[in-house]
């Protein structure tokens, strides 16, 4: 195994442990981190695939691409953790059940 | 530039589409009060095209993916009846008093719209296009005013009428699938003509698919229930002429089938309706009855595939009678329990009724021996027990209209403010004349022929019987009416049809009710999947709608949801390895 | 250069341009964000036409951004399902932006919706636009954040949470699709789907690709059983965003499905595959009608028949399969029913949100006799109703008309059943709303009705609605668009009328 391939294994582990943090984590702040582990693991995939071609230079590529998805990935984040502390506000809890979705009532047209 | 050769088609076509304009005019606020004055009218300029449009048709490949509009023989006789009787109907409307009536002249011109156009359209797609487009306006027309019966009749009428679609469109589609091709023709062609003839037997009230025939009727607007009963089931009618595969050897294993409903509804039909308390209903199973007579012809024509042209004329001379007819009485029922004197109008009405029994010099006269001429040569035994039973089909058909007239001249004295102007009588006047005119003016050869017959005296004691029989019954019943009223409304409107009907309206109203309460429903546990469930009054057997509504909530919890997308992801990765 | 000439180069651009341009604009003042909206989506409307005509004239475009070009620059493709697509989004945005303009009074309160919106409508723009792999999933990243801002901008706390969850299966599906952008450049080393459709063949990691990519975006596509997210944020939002969201974004990641599984994949499609996306679309119909069925609210009911309609456009994987005739009319049925389900399932937002503008609430059992008070909200939603229920004369049916004959063509009628039984199904969802509309007023409705419902409002839920119509008679232009540069699988052979 080349340390390329140690990576994009390493990625996929990562990737399924955010996922289990996401499931089983009521906390919205654990799901918002636990969706950032799996983003992570997602990056160290593309670290591994800049290996794919010959030589000693990586691809840049891949590069590139995770740099987009860093910068994707801290304005959701950020975005995710302002909705999260307003749910708080308003519900006094930080979960997906602080709100009945399913039933409504006024909309925005007062 | 349009070619000149194509001219006709479109003239008829777009006659037909007139009353679109005056629906369009009764939705804009600007336009209102003049689309509703001139709703009633927007048939006159299909009637001019029927009358004075030669045939032809020509392709439209730019609308709704293609169809094919114009006018044949059969087209231009079921365009005439169609313009004429809804001209009355709106006549009669506009001298009604009918609430909202933008809303009603809207959706009244939309029907009448989708009935005269699906005239004008001889290629399947056209024809359900319009029918659709008829039926569905209808709805509107059905539960106008409002209220609970109107919203039950709404429903019944939207069920049948929503299976019907989907039958007709699926017959379709089998069509086209054998146009194209694909498929055995030996066993798509059986397939398409029994979706055809379930789906237009909804809409012709066949016995078995009537049920929503004596709903519907009695609780729409008079003018609405006469345009329905006299010309829309009149659709089916055309749509098995336009699209069955007459004339070939296909189709024979279907006649006797056919003939055996057919016959069963004529019969069904009058057995029925004379059980029946209110006018309408006893008028709605009376056209269950005569199309049932018209049915009958249809069979025959499948069942002796050399027949299907001579079906064909007695089918349509059938109903372009029938047609005038029941509209006149429907329009009459309404026009008597108005008038101060109801007389003069019973005697009025008394013209329709017995030219359906097949009055000599009336259009049923003719219409009948058309239809015997058809079914004479029936196959096997058919021909001698048709020869038998249509006679009393008419005796039959007598009672009916006695039990209707008796009803009629029974019902509840006249309210002086609705006293009918001018316009409603004029409409029913218009209608008896079509009554007592049509067949004599008839272009046809073979229908002038049968109008001569029905002169000759073996002819005329074959007419006279049945009504002369039907009557004295009639006297006997009404003599004996101490014993014999006992049994009135012992059949409910509905009959086979009432437990299913009551037992599906509990259902629903109960839903509606126990969601109009505000207990909680199983909605909630989106809430707190790991809380446990607040006391709530368990329902002791939960709906399969609130079951499905639990395990919707259990779907949309969040730990499942993912779960499930883990479990989708590990089934596609392994199904694309 | 004359200007009329750099326009028509610069079309593809222009497009992104202007609604990108006037979102930052929009977001400057309080008193900014109508009318910048509004301008910018007039210009759209020009631009969108011209570029439909441009495909329409001149087969597929295709535009390098600064001139760069692949494997490294950014290429937009312009076939003729993007150029579809824009125009739709184009149409309905305008009437949407004309709506709000209506709909949201209090303007303080409600500033960053246009701001908002345009970024959304920039954003879709460039998704329909995109030629890369990776390029769209930034689109698909920029398409979710606003519109996850827009759910949340009513604050209350239903809509909140509504959001949240949104917002949590948006980047989860973000990064499946994500890590399968990665696999796919390791097995093909390239991104640009013109490329990518030279250089595909059978490999494991390839295949593994297609499979995580198509797990993320059905997530944000909310076929069933992924619909967890949809109904709470379709239904929370307010009305103008419901309408946005159900018509066009769910389309935006099935868009990039369709290019993936038959513009580049389509070798590969693996039967399997097909079918399970064919059999999952057959129960979101059944089980989201099911589901709209029993909803009390106008809106939750509206948000589940998109459970149900998004069910139609998966039965065009398996259908497209048979190739030949069966292959483009499942193709331009498929994309003649996203398009038609647009125009609809907007009118019928638009229409509750009137509703609950007239009310304060969008409980069905107290919208009694509405259609006496306001006819053309009523009318709008009937209308919208029969392509709904795949009748004729609209939009609905023609798609339907051709999904079933490329069913009765391949052989595998059963979807046809499928088809036929979802219109019998929305037939009860929608009477059970017009049985209620037409319907008698309980005590208390009139009282409760402010009769607050502007024209803008009542008249672009109609248009909408006869939009969806207008499609059914006069969509042959249409449905001659939508196959120009068409996959391999369904082009080269003319669509049957």
């Amino acid at each position: 195994m080349t340390q390329a391939d140690l990576y994009t294994v390493a990625g996929g582990v990562l990737f399924t442990i955010g996922l289990y943090g996401l499931i089983t984590r009521p906390h919205l702040l654990y799901k918002v981190l636990a969706l950032n582990v799996a983003s992570g693991g997602v990056f160290m995939v593309f670290v591994g695939v800049a290996r794919r071609v010959p030589g000693p230079a990586p691809d840049p590529l891949p590069h590139a691409m995770v740099l987009t998805g860093i910068v994707v990935t801290v304005s959701s984040t950020a975005y995710a953790l302002a909705l999260a502390k307003r749910i708080f506000t308003e519900t006094g809890m930080a979960t997906l059940d602080s709100a009945d979705t399913m039933e409504g009532g006024e909309d925005a047209a007062e | 530039m349009i070619p000149l050769s194509t001219l006709p088609a479109w003239t008829a076509f777009a006659a037909a589409l007139v009353p679109l304009l005056t629906a369009a005019g009764c939705a804009l606020p600007l336009t209102r009060g003049s689309a509703v004055r001139l709703a009633p009218l927007a048939a006159v300029p299909a009637l001019a095209a029927a009358v004075a449009v030669p045939d032809g048709s020509i392709a439209v490949p730019w609308l709704a993916s293609g169809i094919e509009v114009g006018l044949d023989g059969t087209g231009r006789a079921f365009l005439s009846l169609v313009a004429v009787v809804w001209t009355a109907a709106g006549l009669y409307a506009a001298g009604s008093p009918i609430v909202d009536r933008a809303r009603f002249f809207g959706l009244f011109s939309l029907a009448m719209a989708g009935n005269l156009a699906l005239c004008c359209t001889t290629d399947p797609v056209g024809f359900y296009i319009f029918f659709a487009m008829m039926a569905l306006s209808t709805y509107g027309l059905v539960v106008h005013g409002g209220g609970e019966a109107k919203r039950r009749a709404g429903r019944v009428y939207i069920a049948f009428v929503v299976a019907g679609e989907a039958l007709l469109i699926s017959g379709l589609f089998v069509i086209g699938a054998a146009a194209l091709g694909v498929g055995a023709d030996s066993i798509l062609g059986p397939i398409s003509t029994a979706l055809l003839l379930v789906a237009f037997g909804i809409k012709m009230g066949t016995v078995g698919l009537h049920g929503w025939l004596p709903i519907a009727h009695p609780v729409a607007p008079t003018p609405a229930s006469a345009v329905l009963s006299g010309v829309m089931l009149k659709a089916g009618t055309l749509g098995l002429i336009r699209f069955l595969p007459g004339g070939q050897a296909e189709t024979i294993p279907f006649g006797t089938i056919v003939i055996a409903f057919g016959l069963a509804s004529a019969f069904y039909g009058a057995a029925v309706g004379v059980f029946q308390t209110v006018p309408k209903t006893v008028l709605a199973y009376s056209s269950v009855s005569q199309l049932g007579l018209i049915t009958v012809a249809i069979g025959t024509g499948l069942a002796v595939p050399d027949l299907w042209p001579a079906a064909v004329t007695a089918a349509t001379v059938y109903a372009v009678h029938h047609g005038l007819a029941k509209a006149a009485l429907f329009l009459g029922t309404d026009l008597a329990a108005r008038s101060t004197r109801r007389t003069p109008v019973l005697v009025a009405l008394s013209l329709p009724a017995l030219a359906l029994a097949g009055l000599p010099l009336a259009s049923g006269a003719v219409a009948k021996i058309v239809l015997k001429e058809a079914t004479g040569s029936a196959p096997g035994a058919w021909s001698a027990a048709l020869e038998a039973l249509l006679p009393i089909a008419a005796v039959g058909t007598t009672l009916l209209m006695a039990r209707f007239l008796y009803l009629v001249a029974m019902g509840p004295k006249a309210d002086r403010k609705s006293v009918p102007g001018p316009l409603a009588v004029g409409a029913v006047a218009l209608l008896l004349i079509g009554v007592g005119a049509t067949l004599w003016i008839w272009p046809a050869g073979e229908v002038r022929y049968a109008a001569e017959k029905s002169l000759q005296a073996k002819y005329l004691w074959a007419a006279f019987w049945p009504i002369g029989s039907g009557i004295a019954i009639a006297s006997a019943v009404w003599a004996a009416r101490a014993t014999t009223s006992r049994f009135a409304g012992v059949i409910p409107s509905a009959d086979v049809y009432a437990p299913v009907f009551a037992w599906a309206h509990g259902r629903l109203e109960e839903r509606e009710r126990r969601v109009a309460t505000p207990l909680p429903t199983p909605a909630t546990p989106i809430l707190a999947p790991e809380r446990p469930a607040a006391a709530e009054p368990a329902p002791s057997e939960p709906s399969l709608l609130a079951r499905a509504g639990l395990l919707e909530s259990a779907l949309l919890n969040w730990p499942t949801a993912i779960s499930a997308l883990c479990v989708l992801a590990v089934l596609l990765l392994l199904l694309a390895a | 250069m004359p200007l009329s000439e750099w326009v028509g180069a610069q079309l593809p651009a222009l497009v992104i341009l202007v609604p990108l341009t006037a979102a930052p604009v929009a977001f400057l003042g309080v008193r900014l964000g109508r009318p910048v909206a509004l301008v910018s989506a007039l210009m759209s409307q020009p631009l969108a036409i011209a570029l439909a005509l441009e495909v329409a004239r001149e087969g597929v475009l295709r535009y390098e951004i600064g001139g760069w070009g692949a494997p490294l620059g950014i290429d937009f493709v312009v076939d003729g399902l993007a150029a579809t697509m824009i125009l739709v989004t184009s149409v309905i945005g305008l009437l949407i932006t004309v709506y709000a303009s209506g709909y949201f009074t209090d303007q303080d309160r409600y500033r960053f919706f246009w701001p908002l919106w345009l970024f959304l409508w920039a954003s879709l723009h460039a998704l329909f636009l995109s030629g890369d792999a990776f390029n769209l999933y930034v689109c698909l990243e920029l398409v979710s954040m606003s519109a996850v801002a827009l759910v949340a901008l009513t604050a209350r706390r239903e809509a909140l949470v509504a959001a949240m969850r949104y917002m949590l299966a948006a980047i989860l599906g973000s990064l499946f699709y994500l890590l399968g952008v990665a696999l796919l450049y390791a097995a093909f080393g390239s991104l640009d789907m013109a490329t990518l459709r030279g250089a595909i063949r059978p490999d494991v990691t390839g295949q593994a690709a297609f499979a995580l990519m198509t797990v993320g975006l059905l997530l944000k596509t909310a076929l069933f059983p992924l619909h967890f997210w949809l109904p709470p944020a379709h239904a929370n939002a307010p009305s103008p965003v419901s309408a946005a969201l159900s018509a066009l974004v769910v389309k935006g990641s099935f868009y990039i499905l369709i290019r993936l599984w038959i513009d580049v994949g389509s070798p590969s499609v693996a039967p399997g595959t097909a079918h399970l996306l064919g059999v999952l679309g057959s129960v979101a119909i059944v089980w989201g009608s099911i589901q709209a069925l029993r909803q009390e609210r106008l809106k939750m009911l509206v948000a589940y028949s998109t459970v149900a309609q998004i069910g139609y456009l998966f039965l065009l994987f398996p259908l497209v399969r048979a190739g030949g005739v069966a292959a483009a009319d499942a193709w331009t049925g498929g994309v003649f029913h996203a398009v038609s389900h647009a125009l609809a399932k907007s009118a019928m937002f638009l229409a509750a949100g009137t509703v609950l503008a007239r009310l304060g609430h969008d409980r069905i059992e107290g919208v009694g006799g509405l259609s006496r008070r306001a006819p053309l909200t009523a009318m709008a939603f009937g209308l919208a109703g029969v392509t709904m229920m795949g009748l004729p004369p609209s939009g609905g049916f023609v798609a339907k008309w051709q999904m079933i004959s490329a069913s009765v063509l391949s052989g595998e009628w059963w979807w046809a059943v499928v088809i036929v039984a979802g219109g019998l199904l929305a037939a009860g969802y929608v009477f059970r709303v017009i049985g209620r509309f037409l319907g008698r007023e309980e005590a208390g409705d009139r009282e409760a009705d402010t009769g607050r419902s502007p024209r803008t409002m009542e008249w672009t839920a109609l248009a909408l609605a006869l939009g969806a119509l207008v499609l059914g008679v006069a969509g042959q232009p249409l449905l001659d668009l939508i196959p120009i540069g068409a996959p391999a699988l369904v082009a080269g052979i003319g669509v049957t009328p």
